[in-house]
């Protein structure tokens, strides 16, 4: 009953989308008051290494082959369900569209007009979901700041993941559009192929193309397995060990407030979230790379070292590779790309910056920060990067390194204002001296972790360390990452060890 | 070689997953965490409803980190790596000078203060509180001087200056604790383990807390200092995980023989002797040694020698704190609104607390949400907005309303009973004064203070007296009239008292002189004013009756005073449209220990009326009254009687059964006579009241046998002459 309940509550949604008259809907929604809570299963926790992992490797060691997608989905299904189980209903819904969208586009192949007309709406309906779900709290608020009424808040919580299967979808009803891959024709497959816990979270976004094949036909071995394992149990130091470290040194800084902080404390802090944040999405792309492998599948990298680059446009054919990859494919290419006159051409490329900064969340900091990428990368296409080919390395190193860091900054500020302020802070504008207690003391405690990242960061160590363990890795690194699993698991336990002293009364 | 490696890797990586997961499946389950002071979360199998809600994910994740295998261990090992980096703090805990642990205190979070200030702010606006405020500074500020260079931030002073700022010319009291304890920094005013208040540092917040409230103060030397333990390890050192500390000392300050105290958890139905449960001591805990720690609600009672009434609305902070106030306080009503649920305004105003103290540590003054109750109370509570004296237009209430009130008043009241279609109980007598309400009989023989205080049931008293006084003195009248309110309070306490202003009369009788509207007008004021004074309803029904020029209309009076039927009705429309609706007038439990009990009875008798009343037809709905009423009602003493039950209608029928358990025949016979007596009386009641009713008493039903009386009024004499017959041989 309650299931009827829900697909019938699913197919009125649908039924209002199409006919753009959401409006009634809405306010019947905000009427209701729905909070979901949006929480999600998250790599870095005791329940998903020690209960999901487990029960779903051997699941999946002890399923015949043909079932093995299936258990792959249902597995996918259930750690979506994890922190939201309303929303699975969303993506079943987003899986049926876009699985039906891919055969009836290949079905049109002689009907171009109608076929584009289907790839249109499918697109459209994709994108209206996202948007619908990740943005109408940021518009609605946006509209009563300058409306004179109030439209109801909705009180929807954005479904985990949404915005990187919807991505994953959309790139798969265009390349069959394209006639780049064969629609596919087994439904299990293709929600393996959406829902896939590994990259659902937090990506990377793995192109249908890449893993078409994978999805009938992959090979599974001991040896794939292990390298998988390591690289999971590397990202997740990643995470945990580095990025909720640093992350912590971040939140401490910022709490103080940019009118109590001395310029060095605020490159601290800078420096912090600079790291936290890579090491937090890398080591995440990693955790998912990894995972992948375990069960077959290659995905492509999505970090390369972005921090060595020595111009922003470098910085970003390193960063996120997959998100970039996709808004070049199938936004900058078909816009024209930069095989246009050059006003046509800086339109295009505001226009995929305004995107991948809202992509990055509803919140004018992140709209700003895509422009602010928008502007350097036309700056540095039209006049930098031939200037600065005669500059030494180390200098572009510092250019490209300020630049990201400030674009951080505009990242993580709430408000225009108060990045502006900061970055002030940081130029010793308005800032409490240049260096002070609050400085060395935040220092001291964090200066080896410091050091570690950013030796983790850089390329030339792993090489060395390669060289070092040349002929002894086999046995080195099952060492290394049993040591480093079982200090993850330490911090991962003390993560809930919550000393809760007003709860027992 | 390579491949064999690879191969034990595997395997070892399965074993180690696989042992982990099945020990956390299998190994017993820790009920409780004394390190953490919590509850650990245990396994529930999973249901339809709360996979769908997401509450058994929630559990299932918190149960599968809190069963983790040596979880202890893990513990430690994460704080020994944090060590290892050089961080002079772990899990928010700094290790300061001198062994202190001092916790860092939370982001300051204006958002939240403010929404804390503003809530007390609007507590503060209900208008009959004297609230003082004490946000004392955690450890993290007075003991600056110990923490490691640099470590220092200013949350505490911004939020004191924000508190300043907000609350300033807001009539609340705010208490400067921060410098006084600052001046005695070189004390052991917090515990090095823990982020409490010593009773020293507690003991310096009282004395600062002595001049606003209006008490004095002891002398530290005027304290016997008693050392209750030696080895108390505080949440900072759960927190902090650091080894080679010594435990702190845990010392009371008591005066010497002087008070007795008591404290109850009334939520919990439990209580103590004394201001410190030693019990605690056994515990982890050990600072709950004070009063027993984290309750909703504790009432600490001393007898200091007033009966001065105070609420605290506190954190643990108050807990080593109020053992001092309890020298100067009769009663403190300690409420921690974390757990205290319901309608605190209701509360304090059903306790009758206007002294009000809000304490907290500035740590959680700034993170606390639960203060948001205090504003939320304020704006939803019924009792936030009592008023006293004139009642505005309300929306109507229903003649239900009126089941449970009585009318006093004059001849206009006694057509008031005739002609309202209420069924409530009207107590008047033509030419009534308010100074003959206790004294001139009415038709029953009784004053009108007597069936005030026989009659049952009363919620609401409506007054209307002042026509035939209008001639008299004013200042006379009105003091009469409070000393009768005041008297009607000491009857009827939990009743509301409506003042229904005189009505006025028409301009041809005003025109006479000797009854003028003017003077009625001058009377009303002064009963406005009384209204307000006495915490009673002022209602004035003229207003509804008279013409554009303020002379009550021709057309409803009979004689320029009395109304006609279609007066009456406007006047009871008037009354049910300015109404307080009951869910918003205060009901005070009856008291129990006045309740008689019938400890040699052998006859359910209340059996037999609940036969009686479900069988036999009644006009009315029966309820059954207090059994003490048969002093009053029969002249029978309860002492008498072995078991009695009475149960009687809203007064509009004569419908009526008694039913008496008796020792011998002798007593039957005396009961049965003293009810013929009742139903006389009755006659004579409702001749001139409700004369359709006579019949019923012209043939009421007596029964007696020699261990039974019952008296049955009704007009169905058969069926419970047939019922009756069983129990009466």
């Amino acid at each position: 009953m309650k299931q009827a309940f829900y697909i019938k509550n699913i197919l009125k949604f649908i039924k209002k989308i199409v006919e753009l008259n959401i409006f009634f809907w809405y306010n019947k929604q905000a009427n209701l008051k729905i909070i979901l809570s949006g929480e999600k299963m998250v790599f870095s926790s005791v329940l998903f290494l020690f209960y999901f992992l487990l029960i779903t490797v051997l699941l999946y060691r002890i399923a015949p082959k043909k079932l093995k997608n299936l258990v792959l989905f249902i597995c996918s299904l259930v750690f979506y369900a994890w922190g939201e189980p309303v929303y699975v209903l969303l993506m079943l819904f987003s899986i049926t569209l876009n699985y039906f969208s891919g055969l009836v586009i290949q079905g049109l192949k002689d009907e171009k007009k109608v076929q584009k007309k289907v790839l249109y709406a499918s697109c459209g309906v994709n994108v209206l979901l996202l948007a619908f779900f990740k943005y109408t709290p940021f518009l609605v608020d946006c509209l009563n700041g300058i409306l004179p009424f109030k439209i109801p808040a909705l009180h929807l919580a954005l479904p985990v993941g949404i915005s990187f299967y919807t991505f994953q979808a959309m790139s798969y009803i265009i390349d069959v559009y394209r006639n780049d891959v064969p629609a596919q024709k087994n439904f299990i497959d293709f929600g393996t192929y959406v829902a896939l816990f590994p990259q659902l979270i937090a990506g990377p976004i793995v192109r249908y193309r890449t893993v078409a094949r994978q999805l009938k036909k992959r090979t599974e071995s001991a040896d794939k397995f292990i390298d998988g394992f390591t690289r999971f149990v590397a990202g997740l130091a990643k995470k945990v060990l580095i990025a909720n470290n640093v992350g912590m040194l971040w939140d401490s800084i910022h709490a103080l407030g940019t009118s109590s902080i001395s310029v060095m404390t605020a490159w601290l802090g800078c420096i912090a979230f600079t790291l936290q944040i890579y090491f937090d999405f890398s080591g995440y792309s990693d955790m998912a790379i990894g995972l992948g492998k375990m069960f077959g599948f290659n995905f492509n990298e999505n970090f390369r070292y972005p921090y060595i680059s020595r111009s922003v446009t470098e910085f970003w054919r390193r960063w996120h590779i997959s998100l970039g990859t996709w808004f070049k494919e199938y936004v900058y290419i078909p816009l024209g790309g930069n095989r246009v006159n050059k006003k046509r051409m800086f339109f295009n490329i505001m226009v995929v910056w305004i995107l991948t900064g809202i992509w990055h969340g509803a919140g004018f900091n992140f709209l700003f920060w895509g422009l602010y990428y928008g502007i350097i990368l036309i700056i540095e296409k039209t006049y930098v990067l031939k200037r600065m080919e005669k500059a030494p390395k180390f200098l572009q190193h510092i250019y490209t390194m300020i630049l990201v860091m400030f674009g951080w900054v505009l990242f993580s500020s709430e408000n225009l204002g108060g990045a502006v302020k900061y970055v002030w802070a940081m130029l010793g504008f308005g800032a409490k001296g240049f260096c002070d207690a609050t400085f060395s003391y935040y220092f001291g405690g964090y200066n080896f972790i410091i050091i570690i990242a950013v030796i983790a960061s850089l390329p030339k160590p792993r090489e060395i360390f390669m060289r070092f363990a040349r002929g002894k890795r086999y046995i080195l690194i099952p060492i290394l990452s049993i040591i480093v699993l079982i200090i993850c698991t330490a911090y991962l336990v003390d993560a809930t060890y919550n000393p809760f002293l007003y709860f027992r009364f | 070689m390579e491949r064999k490696i690879k191969r034990n890797y595997l395997i070892l990586i399965f074993i180690l997953f696989m042992s982990v997961f099945l020990f956390n499946v299998l190994h017993p389950k820790a009920q409780f965490s004394e390190n953490e002071n919590r509850n650990l979360a245990q396994f529930f199998a999973p249901t339809f409803e709360t996979v769908k809600d997401g509450t058994f994910m929630e559990n299932f994740e918190n149960f599968a980190s809190d069963q983790f295998l040596l979880r202890d261990f893990f513990i430690s090992l994460k704080s020994l790596f944090e060590r290892l980096q050089g961080k002079k703090e772990n899990n928010g805990v700094i290790f300061a000078k001198d062994d202190y642990l001092i916790a860092k205190p939370e982001p300051y979070n204006k958002k939240n203060i403010d929404n804390n200030l503003q809530s007390i702010i609007e507590f503060n606006n209900i208008g009959r509180y004297n609230i003082t405020m004490a946000i004392v500074p955690t450890a993290f500020e007075v003991y600056s001087d110990y923490l490691p260079n640099g470590a220092y931030s200013d949350e505490v002073l911004r939020l004191n200056a924000e508190i300043e700022r907000v609350m300033s010319d807001k009539n609340i009291k705010i208490a400067d604790t921060c410098n006084i304890l600052k001046n005695h920094k070189e004390e052991y005013l917090y515990y090095r383990t823990d982020h409490h208040q010593t009773a020293l540092g507690s003991y310096l917040v009282y004395s600062q807390l002595s001049g606003l409230m209006g008490f004095t103060h002891y002398d530290r030397g005027d304290f016997n200092v008693q050392t209750l333990t030696e080895d108390f390890f505080g949440t900072n050192w759960s927190k902090a995980k650091v080894m080679g500390i010594d435990g702190d000392k845990i010392l009371a300050y008591n005066l010497e023989g002087k008070h007795n105290y008591f404290v109850d958890f009334p939520l919990e139905e439990k209580s103590m002797d004394g201001l410190y449960s030693m019990e605690q001591l056994k515990t982890k805990d050990k600072y709950s040694v004070f009063l027993d720690g984290n309750h909703a609600l504790s009432i600490i009672k001393s007898d200091c020698g007033n009966s001065n009434r105070l609420a605290v609305i506190k954190d643990s902070y108050a807990h080593s704190v109020v053992p001092f106030l309890a020298n100067h306080y009769g009663e403190i009503h300690m409420i921690d609104l974390r757990y205290f649920n319901d309608d605190i305004v209701k509360y304090l105003y059903v306790n009758g607390i206007t002294d009000v103290l809000i304490l907290y540590n500035s740590n959680n003054f700034m993170t606390d949400t639960n203060i948001e109750k205090l504003g939320l109370c304020a704006k939803t509570s019924d009792y936030a907005n009592i008023r006293f004296g004139l009642v505005e237009e309300t929306e109507s209430v229903t003649n239900e309303y009126f089941d449970d009130a009585v009318f006093l008043g004059d001849s206009l009241t006694m057509g008031l009973s005739l002609y309202s279609g209420l069924n409530s109980r009207f107590y008047c007598g033509t030419g009534m004064t308010i100074f003959g309400i206790d004294s001139a009989p009415l038709n029953s023989g009784y004053t009108i203070i007597d069936c005030v205080y026989f009659a049952e049931n009363v919620s609401k008293v409506y007054m209307l007296f002042g026509i035939n006084e209008i001639s008299g003195e004013k200042d006379d009248f009105i003091k009469r009239y409070g000393e009768v309110i005041d008297k009607i309070k000491y009857l009827e306490p939990s009743a509301v008292i409506y003042i229904q202003g005189i009505l006025p009369v028409s301009y041809k009788k005003d025109k006479e002189g000797h009854i003028t509207n003017s003077e009625i007008n001058d009377f009303n004021f002064g009963l406005e004013k009384l209204a307000e004074e006495k915490e009673a309803y002022f209602v004035l029904p003229g207003t509804c009756l008279v013409d554009e020029n303020g002379f009550l209309r021709e057309d409803i009076t009979v004689d320029g005073i009395h109304l006609t039927s279609q007066g009456y009705g406007m006047w009871v429309e008037y009354l049910k449209t300015h109404a307080i609706p009951d869910g918003k007038i205060y009901k005070q439990e009856t008291d129990e220990n006045k309740k008689l009990e019938f400890k040699n009875s052998t006859i359910d008798v209340k059996k037999i009326g609940g036969e009686l009343l479900g069988k036999v037809k009644f006009k009315d709905s029966l309820k059954e009254i207090d059994p003490r009423l048969m002093e009053i009602l029969y002249g029978i003493n309860p002492d008498d009687v072995q078991n009695a039950v009475i149960y009687m209608g809203g007064g509009a029928t004569a419908e009526e059964i008694s039913i008496f358990e008796v020792k011998s025949e002798k007593e039957a016979e005396k009961i049965a006579g003293m009810m013929n007596t009742r139903v006389e009386n009755k006659k004579h009641d409702f001749e001139n009241y409700i004369p359709q009713e006579m019949p019923k008493l012209e043939k009421p039903l007596i029964m007696k046998s020699n261990k039974l009386v019952v008296l049955c009024i009704s007009d169905d004499n058969k069926t419970a002459e047939k019922i009756l017959k069983k129990y009466i041989k």
